[in-house]
């Protein structure tokens, strides 16, 4: 069958039909192995690099999910898009969060969180670059 | 009319009159719930943004947080999620076969092991009430008394209770399209509720797939 022809609503459901069982069965043995691998990493204590990586297995177990599952490697014309963009929005929104509070005032924060911790001793003891002379 | 260039297709009972094709009318249905299982991911994304703030502030009470859940029970959930994924999209499979008992029968089979993730979960949340890991005031674990605790645990309530909530959703839709299709009414012609329950299923499956590593794989 010749694509070119053919309408996007056609085409999609032309490849539907034609996906043999062996995608399936690969994509679920993936997913199995992915979760062995992410169980395995989140338990080896890897410090700073063990957010990364439970990301990256979680956004490749995530792809494999919706491009072979939900078809959406078959997808054709605005399907094809709109998780991908509701997934940036939502990485987007998470970014200017985390710009926000890394970058504030240190008493605008709760006490005792990371990025103002309850003082060891006395109230001076706080940093001079967090509290500048005469504000 | 522009139908007769896909007669096989016309006669389809099941095409609305204002569709030409039944390509057209499956890529239409197949738009629309894209859309809302976009509003779903932003629904999610809401929580995930707040865990993404909290985690960031209070990263050493997350971790110690995280180490009371039984990594074993998330685990085994994990699993299970992904293989009823898996059945779900035998069924689809099936039933573009026309296969139609098998691919019921592969619904319901998904939806015992919903019943099962949910059971898991059960014991899961046993637990927290038992050892008093509860959000906000309600939290009263004596092991674990630093600042940030309780929030971690006012997300987990409230990302794995939205999960679960989809997932009883999720057995109902499952449970009404595997009946149906037990009883013969769909075919490779007509599956588009087979084919839009599934893909629900899927976004269960996907969101747990991330809310997994984020609770329960935290250093």
């Amino acid at each position: 069958m010749n694509d070119k022809n053919q309408s996007v609503a056609y085409r999609e459901e032309y490849h539907e039909h034609h996906i043999p069982m062996s995608r399936y069965v690969a994509v679920f043995v993936a997913l199995l192995v992915l979760t062995a691998l992410t169980v395995w990493t989140g338990t080896m204590e890897l410090g700073a690099a063990s957010l990364p990586i439970a990301l990256v297995i979680a956004t490749t177990k995530g792809l494999l999910v919706a491009l072979y599952f939900m078809h959406l490697a078959d997808a054709e014309g605005m399907s094809r898009v709109t998780l991908g963009i509701s997934v940036f929005f939502v990485v987007l929104i998470i970014m200017f969060v985390l710009a926000d509070v890394n970058t504030r005032f240190q008493n605008a924060l709760p006490e005792g969180s990371r990025l103002n911790p309850v003082p060891a001793q006395t109230s001076n003891a706080a940093p001079a670059d967090a509290a500048p002379a005469g504000n | 009319m522009s139908a007769e260039a896909h007669g096989h297709a016309a006669h389809n009972p099941h095409l609305a009159h204002h569709f030409g094709t039944m390509e057209q009318q499956n890529h239409a249905a197949r738009l629309g719930m894209w859309l809302f299982l976009a509003t779903e991911v932003l629904l999610f994304g809401g929580l995930f943004v707040g865990y993404s703030l909290y985690r960031n502030i209070y990263p050493e009470a997350f971790a110690a947080a995280s180490d009371t859940l039984d990594l074993t029970l998330g685990t085994i959930n994990t699993v299970i999620l992904i293989t009823s994924s898996f059945t779900v999209v035998l069924a689809h499979y099936y039933i573009n076969k026309d296969r139609s008992k098998l691919a019921g029968i592969l619904l319901l089979v998904s939806v015992a092991m919903a019943i099962a993730f949910l059971g898991v979960k059960y014991f899961e949340y046993a637990h927290k009430f038992e050892v008093g890991s509860l959000p906000g005031k309600y939290y009263t674990m004596k092991e674990l008394q630093i600042p940030g605790a309780s929030m971690y645990f006012s997300l987990y309530f409230l990302m794995t209770g939205l999960h679960a909530f989809h997932v009883i959703v999720g057995i109902c839709v499952l449970t009404w399209i595997g009946i149906r299709t037990l009883r013969g009414e769909f075919s490779a012609a007509y599956n588009t509720p087979i084919d839009l329950g599934g893909m629900y299923w899927h976004l269960v499956d996907l969101i747990w797939i991330f809310a997994f590593p984020m609770l329960y794989l935290i250093d």
